[in-house]
């Protein structure tokens, strides 16, 4: 999600908020006893709000599973996450009274502040990805379905190589006369340089382009790689060859995508489980600490 | 057996090439050249069916046109006549909170839509049309059927089965014409769809409902049945008006021209209507309308017209209405058209959209929340699919563009697609599901899906059986709720349904503002 | 023939239940949200398999209680009925006793509310000011009036100035001592002249059997009496107190009490009931050893003008020579020795003199505790500026609360100025001895 001006009321809120709980917090700051800050009427309520926010935060996973439920724009929900969120960080370090703490508490702190560090930086990915995304891989995708869409590309290569190629050869031993592809006029040997250098380069290039050592994975050597076939067929193929290096090109981006992809999502598999560990933890705390 | 003079009918074998002698021997063929038929042998052949048995289904494709020698067959929809409603769950607190809405068939009894084509009869692709609360028809000897798909190679629109043990020619479309281009062949047609489906039609067209049957007697002679080839020019905007038309056959293009270009308002079908403004006399047609197809058309004059509107001053009423409501919209629809520069959205055919659903991929973390929204609001099938091409940094879906120039309507075999009058697509109950809109429409945005429906079974008369009906489908903007359920569910304010001029319009006004600040 | 990319052709590409489907990444972010709270409550369980309820412990406990570490029964006691398993004061009180602080007053807070444990290697009589002004910021009692100062809320703030300074009585003390003349420099002293300095008189009552520069060893039996009420505090081997300086510590070396120079010894410095009859016995003592000084010689600066001139000599019994003898003596120390410092009454028709008690106050803060032994870095004369320049025994040479903040405030690089520093809630005098049944192998071992 964007923060733009869009996010003005919750951004004044959740300062006012912050604001209140400072004052509050430096006005009754120290304990009658010493006890931890937890335990007084204060700290209760730090936590207890504290732990609402991450509560809110949390329904978010399942607001997603419910899309189409009316309880609130999807919208609504991602500004409440992300600002409540972000508050209950130092709504927890105030009802904390600034402590580590011991045991299960200082493992709760250690939680706190990863999952929210983990959900800061990817609010700041989806600030700047989407941009990156949008902006370098041109031919994007759905990303689940790129196994898919890359089998369809090792097709079409195949089907552009050897109509080039084989066909063209039959074509003219069977001697059909206006056979349907029409536009060629090449004789055998002169499509063999477009099928070596498919045998050896593309195809492997195209059916696992992911690994390293491809000298297509690169754009700049892709381009001079087919630059230098162009010189060696003729000018009846020059279209297969852009036709070809255009799916070079889509297959670089999808693997382009893949990777941002994971960048843009992959902080989610720490944020996530560790949140719901907090929340589970936080729960215990809530009780234990309770009761001793 | 009508035709005595062909022998041994019974003992030609099924799908055997009829002999040009035999042929010639059919008063239909009288005026048809021998030589032709003897070239062609092979283009026409003899078909036996017994009773019960399958002739042609409703929805499949086909070439051939059938000819009905000797029994009797019913012609009928064999599809629920229904359509897709997207409703919301049960009432209550529960109910609105999920708002989960479940696809599923309904007819027009349980659903009455805004702007529903109150037919009353369906139009099909034989002398015939069918009645909405009983779609079952008899075709007897004489009569042809098919002649849609044989012409135009559109699918089947009903499903024929024989009544009786019934012989037909079948024949293909080289055939077809040149029957059709007979007197005799000619003059039998027109009197079977005098006699059978002009009524109907008639009827059909709202404005004539209230007419008696006299006057309905009185115009059945009167009316001119026209054809028209692939492309040809029916009547021409500007032109003075001085008839009605009635669409028999074929797909009629109806379009207005501006500068800069041409906007379509209509396809019409077999049972459609055009050129009633014309009938009030004074003023020039408002619209071209251009044969898509091989095309039949009936026209009513407008000396019988206005006798008509003497008599029946309601016509008169009604037909002025819907004159102003066409030229309203038609202002309107021009107005639209000329308030934005064109050459940019030609080329992806924005142009043509009334509204799309776009991706701000500066924001969209492709996360598919849109896609499981949609899906989970229209019984786990998607309406949207999030790829196609890009406009500026904004990802135009495929999702139904509502388009000016719809695509998808044409072709429909039993005219179930078509525009509401704010251009909205609706696909009416009686879908057959042959799935020619969904090749149709260029961005892909119709898929068919199967339903699991109720339908008369056959083989047990007065008992329902279960089947999988193939119904298209189409993103229908959520109408049942207030926000369509892509946009409310994005978490990252980046789907939005726009009306495209508008939105980029906007961006184009502020980019060319700033470059000249510049 | 060029690729082209249209929309439909990019759609159909797509399969359109593809979102339906497991994916890597949805299927580790599956696994990873199962395993990840799963893994913590195990972890959890793990102590509670065990029955180790230390994970819930907020904090180390007080060195005090450290040992009591792997207890935690000892302390935290189920209520019954109750989900609770706090701390109750009948678990404190099975080793301390935690006596009430005042007979009358209003309520009685919880061990714990003030003495908090679990922060950490604390001390934990180490109570902040909120537990003691929680009273005695608004102070009532429950049936009497009150008899302190009602509105103290800090030591920097509210707290009056010492009472004996406040009432503005001076010192009760009936003894006179000038301060200002004892710590002039050339000070006459058995030896030539000295220089006395504070600790010459005034000592920790733990070092008053140490030597003293001015004291007389002989006598020191039989020395004075302490006869300012005896104080709990202030045992023999305190250091905290300054044990009053006593005559025979610091008087006697240069204040001698010889009543006659025929007679080497001094009287003793007691009651005159006990000094007569050590003089008369004196006497006696000498005359019977010398007989030839009952033989008085007229001593002609005694003559006074207009009496007749007495003969040159007297011949006395001994009986007459030591009652004038004797006379003499009493004079000598009656009218000028002991009235040098102890305030004498005389009252009609008795023959002794009755001499005032002393009053010497050996505590003037009963109700604070304070350790010279803590302030040893600090110069008596620092604290205690009064004594340079006193020269009445009325003058009280108690520093005022001033001279306290000076350094007892709050803040940083300050000395400790909470209330427990110089005040206790609970009488030292009821303390009872810790006890418990706890076993090494079981303090080690065993996790409650």
């Amino acid at each position: 999600m964007r923060i733009d001006r869009t996010h003005k009321n919750w951004t004044v809120a959740s300062l006012l908020i912050f604001g209140a709980s400072m004052l509050l917090y430096g006005i009754y700051r120290v304990p009658p006893s010493g006890a931890p800050m937890g335990g007084t009427a204060l700290g209760l309520m730090f936590g207890t709000v504290g732990f609402a926010f991450m509560i809110f935060a949390a329904l978010l996973g399942a607001r997603k599973r419910v899309p189409v439920w009316r309880v609130g724009r999807a919208q609504t929900w991602m500004r409440g996450h992300l600002w409540l969120g972000l508050l209950s960080l130092p709504l927890l370090v105030f009802h904390s009274g600034f402590r580590y703490g011991h045991g299960l508490t200082a493992v709760l702190m250690t939680l706190l502040i990863f999952v929210v560090a983990s959900g800061v930086f990817g609010a700041g990915l989806q600030h700047y990805m989407p941009r990156v995304m949008t902006r370098e891989v041109t031919m994007e995708t759905i990303y689940e379905e790129i196994e898919h869409v890359r089998a369809q590309l090792r097709e079409e290569a195949e089907e552009l190589v050897a109509q080039a190629t084989a066909e063209k050869a039959t074509a003219a031993a069977a001697g059909v006369a206006g056979s349907t592809v029409a536009s060629f006029s090449v004789r055998e040997d002169e499509a063999i340089p477009l099928r070596n250098f498919f045998e050896q380069e593309l195809k492997p290039f195209l059916e696992s382009p992911g690994a390293r050592g491809h000298a297509l994975a690169d754009q700049a050597q892709s381009r001079s790689a087919f630059a230098q076939l162009r010189t060696l067929v003729p000018p009846a193929l020059h279209t297969t060859l852009e036709d070809l290096e255009s799916i070079c090109e889509e297959e670089r981006q999808l693997t382009l995508q893949t990777r941002l992809h994971l960048w843009l999502h992959g902080w989610l598999l720490l944020h996530i489980p560790l949140s719901l560990a907090l929340i589970l933890l936080g729960a215990v705390h809530a009780v234990m600490a309770l009761r001793y | 057996m009508i035709f005595e003079e062909l022998k041994n009918v019974e003992r030609q074998p099924n799908g055997s090439p009829v002999a040009a002698d035999d042929l010639l021997q059919l008063p239909v063929f009288k005026d048809v050249s021998p030589q032709f038929l003897k070239k062609n042998a092979n283009a026409t052949v003899w078909r036996h069916f017994k009773r019960g048995e399958i002739v042609c289904r409703e929805g499949e494709f086909g070439s051939t046109a059938f000819y009905i020698l000797e029994g009797t067959a019913s012609v009928q929809l064999a599809s629920p006549i229904a359509h897709v409603k997207a409703q919301g769950g049960p009432g209550g607190f529960f109910g609105r909170l999920t708002s989960k809405l479940t696809s599923r068939l309904a007819a027009r009894l349980e659903d009455r839509r805004e702007e529903e084509a109150d037919r009353r009869s369906i139009p099909i692709d034989a002398p015939v049309d069918l009645a909405y609360d009983h779609p079952v028809a008899e075709l007897g000897p004489g009569e042809l059927f098919g002649e849609m798909t044989c012409m135009n190679y559109y699918p089947r629109s009903a499903t024929v089965r024989a009544e009786t043990d019934c012989t037909m020619l079948e024949m293909l479309r080289n055939v077809l014409d040149v029957l059709q281009k007979s007197k005799p062949f000619r003059a039998q047609l027109d009197q079977t769809y005098r006699r059978r489906a002009l009524d109907s039609h008639l009827r059909n067209v709202p404005i004539f409902r209230g007419l008696t049957q006299d006057f309905i007697d009185h115009l059945r002679e009167r009316v001119e049945l026209l054809r028209f080839t692939p492309g040809q020019l029916i009547c021409k905007q500007g032109e003075p008006a001085d008839s009605f038309y009635l669409v028999r056959l074929g797909f009629v293009k109806i379009s207005e021209g501006y500068p800069g270009g041409e906007l379509v308002l209509a396809y019409l079908s077999r049972g459609d209507y055009f050129g009633e403004i014309g009938l009030l006399g004074g003023g020039g047609r408002t619209a071209t309308c251009t044969a898509l197809d091989h095309v039949e058309l009936v026209r009513i004059s407008a000396e019988d017209f206005l006798v008509m509107v003497e008599k029946f001053p309601g016509v008169r009423l009604g037909l002025e209405n819907v004159a102003r409501e066409r030229q309203t919209a038609n202002q309107e629809r021009l107005r639209m058209v000329r308030s934005v520069p064109l050459e940019r959205f030609l080329s992806q055919g924005l142009m043509e959209a009334q509204s799309l659903l776009v991706l701000d991929l500066d924001k969209c973390t492709r996360c598919d929340a849109c896609v499981t929204a949609c899906a989970d609001s229209h019984d786990g099938v998607t309406r949207l699919v999030r790829e196609g091409l890009r406009f500026e940094n904004f990802l135009v879906a495929t999702s139904c563009r509502q388009c000016r120039d719809p695509l998808c309507m044409v072709g429909c075999p039993v005219g179930a697609i078509r525009r509401r009058n704010s251009l909205e697509v609706i696909i009416e109950d009686w879908c057959v599901g042959c799935g020619l809109c969904a090749k149709n429409c260029p961005y892909g945005n119709i898929n068919m899906h199967s339903f699991s429906a109720q339908a008369d079974d056959h083989e047990h008369p007065g008992h329902k059986k279960a089947v999988i009906q193939k119904k298209a489908t189409t993103c229908d903007l959520c109408t049942e709720q207030a926000e369509p359920s892509c946009v409310y569910a994005c978490p990252h304010d980046a789907a939005h349904r726009v009306e495209p001029r508008e939105f980029f319009s906007e961006t184009l006004g502020q980019r060319v503002g700033r470059s000249e600040r510049r | 023939m060029p690729r082209t990319r249209t929309t439909k052709k990019l759609a159909q590409r797509i399969d359109l239940n593809y979102f339906k489907r497991q994916h890597p990444l949805r299927h580790w972010r599956f696994l990873l949200s199962v395993a990840c709270p799963a893994l913590s409550l195990v972890w959890l369980a793990w102590y509670g398999i065990r029955s180790d309820r230390r994970v819930y412990s907020a904090g180390r406990l007080s060195s005090a209680h450290a040992v009591l570490t792997k207890q935690c029964a000892a302390c935290h006691v189920t209520q019954a009925g109750f989900f609770s398993e706090k701390v109750a004061d009948q678990k404190c009180q099975s080793c301390h006793n935690g006596s009430i602080h005042h007979a009358t007053q209003v309520f009685t807070p919880a061990c714990a509310s003030c003495h908090t444990d679990h922060r950490g290697s604390i001390r934990l009589a180490a109570t902040n000011d909120s537990s003691c002004t929680q009273c005695h910021a608004n102070l009532t009692a429950r049936s009497s009036s009150v008899n302190f100062v009602r509105n103290i809320d800090s030591f920097e703030g509210d707290h009056p100035e010492f009472a004996a300074l406040r009432m503005g009585r001076g010192d009760p003390g009936t003894i006179q001592l000038n301060h200002f003349r004892h710590l002039q420099p050339n000070l006459l002293g058995p030896n030539g002249r000295v220089q006395l300095v504070c600790t010459d008189c005034h000592r920790p009552a733990a070092d008053a059997n140490n030597a003293w520069p001015y004291g007389d060893p002989q006598n020191q039996i039989g020395g004075a009496k302490d006869v300012s009420k005896p104080d709990a505090l202030i045992s023999a081997s305190s250091r905290a107190y300054m044990a009053p300086a006593t005559y025979a510590h610091a008087c006697a070396a240069c204040h001698s009490l010889q009543f006659d120079k025929r007679i080497a010894d001094a009287a003793p410095h007691d009651t005159p009931e006990v000094i007569h009859p050590f003089i008369v016995t004196k006497l006696q003592a000498y005359i019977a050893t010398h007989p030839a000084d009952l033989r008085v010689p007229r001593d002609p600066s005694r003559d006074l003008p207009e009496r007749s001139i007495p003969a040159d000599y007297r011949l006395l019994t001994p009986a007459q020579w030591v009652a004038e003898r004797t006379a003499d003596a009493e004079q000598l120390l009656w009218r000028k020795t002991c009235k040098q410092c102890h305030a004498l009454v005389f009252a009609e028709g008795v023959a002794l003199p009755k001499i005032a008690p002393s009053n010497i106050t050996t505590r003037y803060m009963p109700h604070a505790k304070f350790d010279h032994s803590q302030h040893g870095l600090v110069a008596c004369e620092s604290c205690h500026a009064a004594a340079l320049t006193s020269q009445q025994s009325s003058d009280l040479l108690l520093p005022g609360i001033a001279t306290c903040r000076s350094c007892h405030h709050s803040g940083a690089e300050t000395a400790e100025s909470r209330c427990f520093e110089c005040h206790t809630y609970h009488d030292p005098a009821e303390r009872k001895p810790s006890h418990s049944d706890l076993s090494v192998s079981e303090l080690v071992s065993k996790t409650q």
